[in-house]
């Protein structure tokens, strides 16, 4: 039974057939008052029946009208003196359609005026028109404009952007004066420069990356950087407006090389994973951050057996698990591994994914959506390069074969994933002879295609190294160009359009 | 033999023939004159929020509120001092000599550190191959992500030198010198 405060409108509904008993919007009830008497007083009737008893009418108790139906209100109608069992749907939105739809309603979102039949399907990760199918009309399309950032005069590139909800951050390095350091700058979503940029490494030695993640509240970035005479790792803390909340932690502790951090949050700490060669090969390391600093010491994810090195971590949170994948093997004989950890880091499985028959990996990348996660790297062939993607369940299972990304271009390479709406966008560099160019595709949880490849950014100097957001209903994407001769970051977006 | 490019690539001194890491303690725990009048960081990050502080120039400190947590704490150190022997693009050395990169760090973390090259021996390794041989003449060894290999030389800020078709001139951490990968 709906709530008796709601608007009923199931006259509204009386041509829609349905279990619920739509064709006939008042139903009466069969139901016979439960007690009848011997001798009824003149004035009994259905809804109210009186017994004669004693010479005295004495009241009985109303007929129950409840029909079990959970879209029905009950009652006992005394005019018409039978039980009334109204459907009941509402409008709250006002847009015209009612629900719920297990009433015979047809909005499916009754609180968003902009969710119900007939309505534009939008890149929102919404059944926009209630037919059972999300973006189902609706495609991404390349925005059209492609904004340099922070140009300098020296190289710098871009490492990673995300979307806060008031604007992008972009991540990136820079060459200034011959030192190379760490920068974040926020852009609005048309790319213009909002604020001052935010220089995150000062010490002397180079730093590079970064990786950064938005928690919701907050930024969390990681780099490496050379103040310790050698890359170790390091992660601090910022808002949205790119004000420091921490200082610089320090996550490698041992000597060697610590290179290439990636970090995830978990919506209770963050992780970050890389690559260090403490144990002579590298291996991956990673280290939980917490609200009070590093929760624990630095962990070994790799096994290592063999001799086998692991290198260029990436990591993702499905909401559950840390899916890593990283390439392992050692020069020339790479495979890209998928493993899956809880949130202490305890192994729960891993998996090759790459084919090694399709030559060595490199590159990999990874992106967790709703109960599945993508994994692409890139490969050399016989006659050139190819980009590949697995699709795999949240427990690590395949979920089909690995697909080759491009299988028209020789030469596809750097495969970026990003989880958007139901299905995995997918932008990577194409070898346009004579310069790189970057393509993008969609394919859907089970690794098929959605979007076929299209040209995202053409000439005229080389686009490599796309990094991806999810901005307001779009992806913000930025890369690193040469086409002023220099690589400089720019930044452009894939909008939402109806077909 | 594929490479990795993400994030850049990291000039290793395995490329020469030999080479001495110089690996320092850290100096950035010295007196950090401070004052707590800028604390006015994150109004609503729900995690703890650090006492800041102010160096004489205007840089801006984080004391160590974690063991872990240490504080970016250098004035502006100045570029690196580049003592090149020769030319890493132009590979200007003898015939059977290559000229061979690396990074050496400053003793002190807040310092200059100094990029230097040198005419050496050339080595064996080709291409993506390990630098366990040091690398031909044009190639220099860096970390890549996927493994330790000598990649060519390319300018990373115009044209002098390109690398092959499919390659890409990946960024490195020796100024203006590019590798192809």
């Amino acid at each position: 039974m709906i709530h008796p405060t709601l608007v009923v409108l199931g006259a509204l509904l009386a041509s829609c057939g349905a279990k619920t008993g739509l064709s006939e919007a008042h139903v009466e009830s069969d139901l016979a008052p439960e007690h009848r008497c011997e001798e009824p007083c003149a004035a009994s009737t259905f809804c109210r029946p009186l017994c004669l008893e004693d010479g005295e009418c004495v009241p009985l108790p109303e007929p129950e009208c409840g029909d079990d139906d959970r879209c029905t209100t009950d009652r006992c109608d005394a005019a018409l003196d039978r039980c009334v069992n109204e459907i009941v749907v509402v409008d709250e939105d006002r847009d015209g359609h009612v629900a719920p739809l297990e009433c015979g309603g047809t909005d499916c979102d009754d609180q968003d005026p902009l969710v119900h039949p007939g309505a534009p399907e939008a890149c929102n990760g919404l059944d926009d028109d209630c037919d059972g199918l999300i973006d189902e009309d609706a495609d991404l399309v390349p925005w059209g404009n492609e904004v340099p950032i922070a140009a300098s005069r020296e190289t710098d590139d871009a490492g990673s952007v995300v979307w806060t909800g008031e604007s992008y951050v972009v991540g990136f390095w820079d060459y200034r004066d011959d030192t190379a350091d760490v920068y974040l700058l926020r852009l609005d979503a048309e790319g213009n420069e909002i604020g001052e940029e935010e220089r995150v490494t000062t010490s002397a030695g180079d730093g590079y990356g970064p990786s950064i993640v938005w928690t919701g509240r907050e930024l969390g970035v990681t780099w490496n950087d050379r103040r310790d005479g050698n890359y170790e790792v390091y992660f601090a803390r910022f808002d949205a407006q790119l004000r420091r909340l921490s200082g610089d932690i320090r996550l490698s502790v041992d000597p060697g090389w610590s290179v290439y951090p990636q970090v995830a949050w978990s919506s209770l700490e963050y992780l970050v994973a890389w690559q260090d060669d403490r144990l002579g090969v590298f291996q991956v390391f990673a280290r939980r951050i917490g609200p009070d600093g590093p929760a624990g010491p630095e962990l070994q994810l790799s096994d290592g057996s063999g001799g086998r090195g692991a290198e260029s971590p990436v990591v993702a949170f499905d909401g559950a698990f840390y899916h890593l994948a990283w390439l392992e093997g050692g020069l020339g004989s790479f495979a890209v591994r998928h493993a899956r950890f809880d949130q202490v880091l305890e192994p729960l499985g891993s998996v090759l994914v790459s084919d090694a028959r399709r030559g060595t990996a490199a590159e990999p990348e990874i992106a967790a959506g709703r109960g599945v996660v993508a994994v692409s790297w890139e490969a050399e062939t016989e006659s050139g390069w190819e980009s590949s993607v697995a699709v795999l369940t949240s427990t690590g299972q395949p979920v089909a074969p690995a697909r080759v990304i491009d299988p028209v271009h020789a030469v596809a390479r750097q495969p970026s994933l990003l989880w958007v709406n139901g299905g995995f966008v997918m932008v990577w560099s194409v070898f346009s002879d004579p310069t790189f160019d970057l393509h993008f595709a969609v394919i859907d949880p089970a690794g098929e295609p959605v979007l076929a490849s299209r040209e995202l950014v053409v000439g005229p100097g080389d686009a490599v190294g796309a990094a991806l957001a999810l901005g307001p209903g779009e992806v913000g994407v930025a890369w690193s160009d040469s086409r002023a001769g220099n690589y400089d970051v720019y930044f452009t977006r894939l909008l939402c359009a109806g077909l | 033999m594929s490479v990795s490019v993400k994030p850049r690539l990291f000039l290793h001194a395995a490329g020469a023939a030999a080479f001495l890491v110089v690996v320092v303690a850290g100096c950035y725990q010295a007196s950090r004159p401070w004052d707590e009048a800028d604390a006015d960081a994150s109004p609503d990050s729900g995690w703890p929020l650090p006492d800041t502080g102010v160096w004489p120039d205007g840089g801006q400190w984080w004391p160590d509120t974690d063991p872990d947590e240490i504080g970016p704490v250098c004035p502006d150190p100045g570029p690196p001092v580049r003592a090149w022997v020769c030319d890493i693009l132009v590979q200007d050395c003898g015939s059977g000599e290559g000229c061979y990169g690396w990074i050496e760090p400053s003793p002190d973390p807040c310092r200059q550190e100094v990029y230097r090259s040198q005419c050496l021996p050339g080595g064996f390794g080709g291409q993506g191959d390990p630098c366990d041989q040091s690398c031909q003449p044009g190639l220099e060894c860096f970390i890549t992500g996927e493994g330790t290999q000598c990649l060519y030389v390319c300018d990373i800020l115009g044209s002098e030198r390109r690398c092959p078709p499919g390659l890409i001139c990946s960024p490195t951490d020796m100024p203006g010198v590019g590798a192809c990968s």
